[in-house]
């Protein structure tokens, strides 16, 4: 697959760590849609915006846990993934930067393709 | 004089000799696991076990065909060293090592295969996490590949955590608590909170170092976790080894480590 052919893509992501995470907001599955991607990124639209801590991430940033991982491979498998949260609307890889990913938050879990 | 050996010839003879002579020590060396021993190979053995505070000191022993020597330097590390030596060999916790040194390293030589048993101490069922060692490609470290299946199918991990999980995981018996989702374990958690998460990119700081025991072939072999980018820009570098397993996973609690 190209990366073009991952927008739009169905995806599920079910988060592992943290472990408090999980008993504020569930392990999930979250679901959401790939709006950009490369071999070592994927961006993620959440359906349903999941709040954490008294805030709200829409957005997810999907880079493979890993070495020699790429986060592409959802294609074929489920990745394990280290996972940003963001707390804004960002829909491609050109706009990541440490300012917009200032107020993130990380989690670890596995992101699979629905 | 008479009969005597030319001088020229009586000094090849003798160098021819002495390199002989360094050969056969090499080999000797090389054959009784001393030169392994003196260098840079060692690796890491699981241990674990609720007696393991016990006792002051530990040693390692492995198979009867597998010459390895447990060098005291070996217990003051804390991560799988690096190593020279490509091959497999069986190693056995024969005496649980301290509560502070709970890791064991062995010199190894490059030994392919054993499957010798340890005499006279049997810790079926992974008290002391009997192991197949074999190198990681690439940078010749060791890790604990699996465990023998013979041992009785169990293998100890670690895993850094809080202590809401740790709670979590004693009430129910289940690894992470039986909560939904991969779950990520290491051979050897560091002692260190702050290097734990480093070397594991954890997103939180842990609280304490778990050893579990857990049934042999529920988690994958270790893979290296790569750095993290944190949020603003931070970055944790990893480098840590981790194993992935999947369900509801069974565990006993062999001990905790406050990080």
């Amino acid at each position: 697959m190209t990366a073009l052919s991952f927008i739009n893509l169905a995806v599920s992501i079910v988060v592992s760590d943290p472990w408090e995470f999980g008993s504020e907001c569930g392990t999930g599955p979250f679901f959401g849609t790939i709006t950009d991607a490369n071999a070592d990124t994927l961006i993620l639209r959440l359906a349903k915006p999941i709040t954490y801590r008294g805030r709200t991430f829409p957005t997810g940033i999907v880079k493979a846990r890993h070495v020699g991982a790429q986060a592409t491979s959802i294609s074929v498998k489920p990745l394990s993934a280290n996972i940003i949260l963001l707390p804004l609307v960002v829909s491609v890889i050109a706009e990541i930067t440490p300012v917009t990913t200032k107020e993130g938050v990380v989690v670890i879990g596995t992101v699979e393709r629905r | 004089m008479a009969g005597s050996t030319p001088p020229l010839q009586r000094s090849a003879t003798a160098g021819l000799w002495s390199i002989a002579l360094r050969v056969i020590v090499a080999l000797a060396i090389v054959a009784s696991g001393w030169r392994v021993a003196n260098s840079a190979a060692s690796v890491y053995v699981n241990s674990g076990s609720g007696s393991q505070s016990r006792a002051a000191r530990g040693h390692v022993t492995c198979g009867t065909n597998v010459a390895a020597v447990m060098l005291p330097t070996f217990f003051a590390k804390s991560e799988p060293g690096s190593a020279s030596e490509r091959g497999q060999v069986y190693c056995h916790v024969v005496e649980p090592v301290g509560r502070k040194d709970m890791s064991a390293y062995v010199a190894v030589p490059g030994h392919r295969g054993t499957t010798a048993t340890a005499t006279g101490h049997t810790h079926v069922g992974g008290a002391y996490g009997d192991r197949l060692l074999t190198p990681t490609s690439g940078d010749g470290s060791f890790v604990a590949e699996e465990d023998l299946k013979a041992t009785g199918g169990t293998q100890v991990v670690e895993r850094a955590m809080s202590r809401a999980e740790l709670a979590a995981t004693r009430e129910t018996g289940l690894l992470r608590g039986g909560r939904e989702g991969a779950h990520f374990a290491s051979d050897a958690v560091n002692s260190s909170a702050t290097r734990a998460q480093q070397r594991l990119a954890l997103p939180v700081r842990p609280e304490v170092r778990v050893r579990l025991e857990v049934p042999g072939g529920a988690f994958t072999s270790p893979t290296r976790v790569g750095p993290l980018e944190l949020p603003g820009g931070r970055v944790l570098p990893g480098g840590g080894m981790e194993r992935t397993a999947t369900g509801r996973i069974p565990v006993r609690v062999l001990g905790v480590d406050d990080l």
